[in-house]
């Protein structure tokens, strides 16, 4: 039964494996540009952005836009419900691991 | 690239183990730290610092001889007064020395992390650079603060290994962001400097250059071999 609790909190959005990395990689930073965490996750762009946005669609990723001269960059950083729900999510993990389920 | 741990998908979520949570916590751990470790291991700065601190020490050891302490004979040309001033002033050049060495590393440095990390984006740089700096800041200005002290009171043969306590707590500082290498390089300096203290001081230019030199060597060959340069 408190298996099953636990389970029920378990967060959709990032509980997949590229997600979670994303919201991993951004946790322990301010934000990252676009190619920096494309770069750090071995990622494809098609494949960043689609994921982003799934984060982003759940509240948990701000996606600002910006020049830098004539460069467009995407900044991603993990908003205030994005930083509580990884949070929750390790809380969880925490939890299997001292034998919570 | 760089390959991307894995976590696995949430289908296998209603059979999370407590062994399987571990390894996730730790996989989750090394990506939050992989932006900050990626800028504090070049094995080939060390191998420069490695090599400027082995021909500081060179000089100092040709300016001064191998212990700080005034060996300059008096000679019937010369004065006591020249001799007195001649010291202070090889003394002062061994400051200005060291400084260069310092200096000279830290800007190696720089530029070979700036050389790696601008494909990643100037923000990446600037806050790693700034994480990097504030992990030091303390050791280097009260390592410095303490250096200025001994000067004034005559305390030169302790310097040195004030030096190497006060680095090896930068490093081991700075250690916590990255590698464990990094770690292990700030501990032997903090070692190094207090036995040093004990049984060494009366050998500091062959101690700077075992610890400043030798270690650094080590270290980089080390980081360069497993991490790559």
């Amino acid at each position: 039964m408190a298996a099953q609790l636990l389970h029920d909190k378990l967060d959709e959005a990032i509980h997949q494996r590229v997600r979670l990395a994303i919201m991993s990689t951004l946790a322990g930073v301010a934000g990252l540009e676009f190619n920096e965490l494309k770069g750090l996750l071995g990622l494809t762009d098609g494949n960043l952005a689609t994921h982003a946005r799934v984060l982003e669609e759940a509240g948990y990723l701000r996606v600002e836009k910006r020049f830098k001269g004539r460069k467009p960059q995407t900044i991603y950083s993990l908003t205030a419900g994005g930083r509580a729900a990884f949070r929750r999510y390790v809380d969880y993990l925490g939890r299997v691991l001292k034998g919570g389920t | 690239m760089v390959e991307s741990p894995e976590v696995s998908p949430s289908r296998e979520d209603s059979d999370m183990t407590p062994e399987k949570a571990a390894e996730h916590l730790r996989i989750i751990r090394e990506l939050m730290e992989r932006p900050i470790r990626q800028t504090t291991r070049s094995g080939a700065s060390a191998v420069i610092a490695g090599l400027l601190a082995l021909a500081g020490s060179a000089a100092t050891y040709l300016l001064i001889g191998p212990n700080l302490k005034w060996n300059i004979v008096p000679s019937p040309c010369f004065s006591m007064w020249h001799v007195l001033a001649a010291y202070i002033y090889a003394i002062k050049l061994v400051g200005v020395i060291w400084w260069g060495v310092l200096v000279l590393a830290a800007a190696t440095d720089l530029v070979i992390t700036w050389r790696r990390t601008r494909k990643l984006g100037q923000s990446y740089w600037r806050r790693a650079q700034w994480q990097t700096a504030q992990a030091i800041a303390p050791g280097f200005i009260v390592g410095g603060l303490l250096t200025v002290f001994l000067f004034n009171r005559g305390g030169l043969e302790y310097i040195p290994f004030t030096w190497m306590v006060f680095y090896g707590m930068a490093v081991w500082s700075a250690g916590l962001l990255g590698i464990i290498e990094v770690k292990l390089l700030g501990a032997a300096f903090m070692a190094a400097g207090l036995v040093g203290l004990v049984w060494f001081i009366d050998y500091p230019v062959a101690a700077m250059a075992v610890t400043f030199g030798g270690f650094h060597l080590i270290y980089g060959v080390v980081v360069w071999a497993r991490h790559g340069g």
